[in-house]
């Protein structure tokens, strides 16, 4: 496919480069951002950055169990000799 | 119909020439039309349903349409400046029913960007993920019914690769449903985390007819979205 025209577009959301291609499809790419349109992903990513910091604690909680659980098997077969 | 053999100083009827190249006008050997045979572009097949080559034999192919039956590249965005978002409009998931995403992500970013996805512009709390992820000797696993953008990859640091590989069942009257695999902060010789994503969007009615690229900061220059999809 062919970009076919290249046009400017002012929104709420910022200065955008429209380009439509031969096969219908248009595609629009944001250049300038206005300062709504950033406040509203700097709050999408801080609601991610959330969501990761708690996973990240629950994934390390994991991480201890598990290792805790393999310390005890492994002094539990040594005691009993299979190891 | 008849077909008329050509002799060396022999003259022919109008009619059996004709007849002659009805055999081969039946599968628009020639891309000319109208009553001087004018040029045409765009307008004649090379061969038709009814009347097949048997094989071609090409060394290359140049198309600017689309191939039959194979994965087509309707849209490939390479960013040649930064840019927060690229949309992609006048899809119809109904008619392709699959897409397949490869996007490559340069963070433009110093922390941790991730790029999403979004839907028809869908951004409420309507997507759902089951992942598991990888990061160093690390496995970890999680569920989450209430997001408002499907992960495609993320960067880290400035420069900073990510890359992502995405099908996507496209088609109405089922949830809209994403296989996600991608590596998130690449560089040199360094991978921070895989993930394998299987995502969920519980919109059943509305026709697929566009799809959001968004950042937290900026994709860098080079960035590339690829779509594509059988027809």
């Amino acid at each position: 496919m062919k970009i076919i025209k290249t046009e400017n577009e002012t929104t709420e959301h910022g200065e955008f480069k429209v380009q439509t291609q031969s096969n219908g499809i248009k595609v629009r790419i944001l250049k300038k951002p206005s300062a709504s349109y950033k406040a509203k992903m700097a709050k999408r990513a801080e609601a991610e950055k959330a969501r990761q910091v708690i996973e990240d604690e629950r994934l390390e909680r994991e991480r201890l169990i598990k290792e805790r659980m393999r310390d005890i098997a492994i002094k539990q077969l040594e005691n009993e000799g299979k190891i | 119909m008849s077909f008329t053999a050509f002799s060396y100083e022999t003259t022919i009827a109008a009619s059996e020439m004709n007849d002659n190249f009805i055999h081969v006008a039946q599968g628009n050997l020639f891309p000319r039309g109208g009553s001087v045979l004018e040029e045409t572009n765009g307008v004649y097949d090379l061969g038709s349903d009814s009347y097949r080559w048997l094989n071609t034999k090409f060394n290359n192919v140049h198309l600017s349409g689309d191939l039959d039956d194979c994965w087509n590249l309707i849209a490939d965005v390479i960013l040649s400046a930064t840019a927060s978002s690229v949309e992609i409009t006048e899809l119809n998931g109904d008619v392709d029913e699959i897409y397949w995403i490869i996007a490559k992500l340069i963070s433009n970013s110093t922390g941790t960007d991730y790029l999403y996805l979004n839907i028809n512009n869908d951004s409420s709390n309507n997507y759902g993920f089951q992942y598991l992820i990888a990061d160093g000797a690390s496995i970890g696993a999680a569920r989450n019914e209430t997001q408002s953008a499907i992960i495609l990859t993320g960067g880290g640091s400035y420069g900073s690769y990510g890359f992502n590989e995405t099908y996507v069942y496209a088609k109405s009257n089922n949830e809209r449903l994403f296989l996600i695999n991608m590596f998130r902060e690449g560089g040199e010789t360094y991978i921070e985390q895989l993930r394998n994503y299987g995502y969920i969007w519980n919109n059943t009615s509305d026709t697929l007819t566009s799809m959001q690229f968004t950042v937290g900061d900026y994709m860098a220059t080079n960035t590339n979205i690829q779509i594509w999809t059988k027809r």
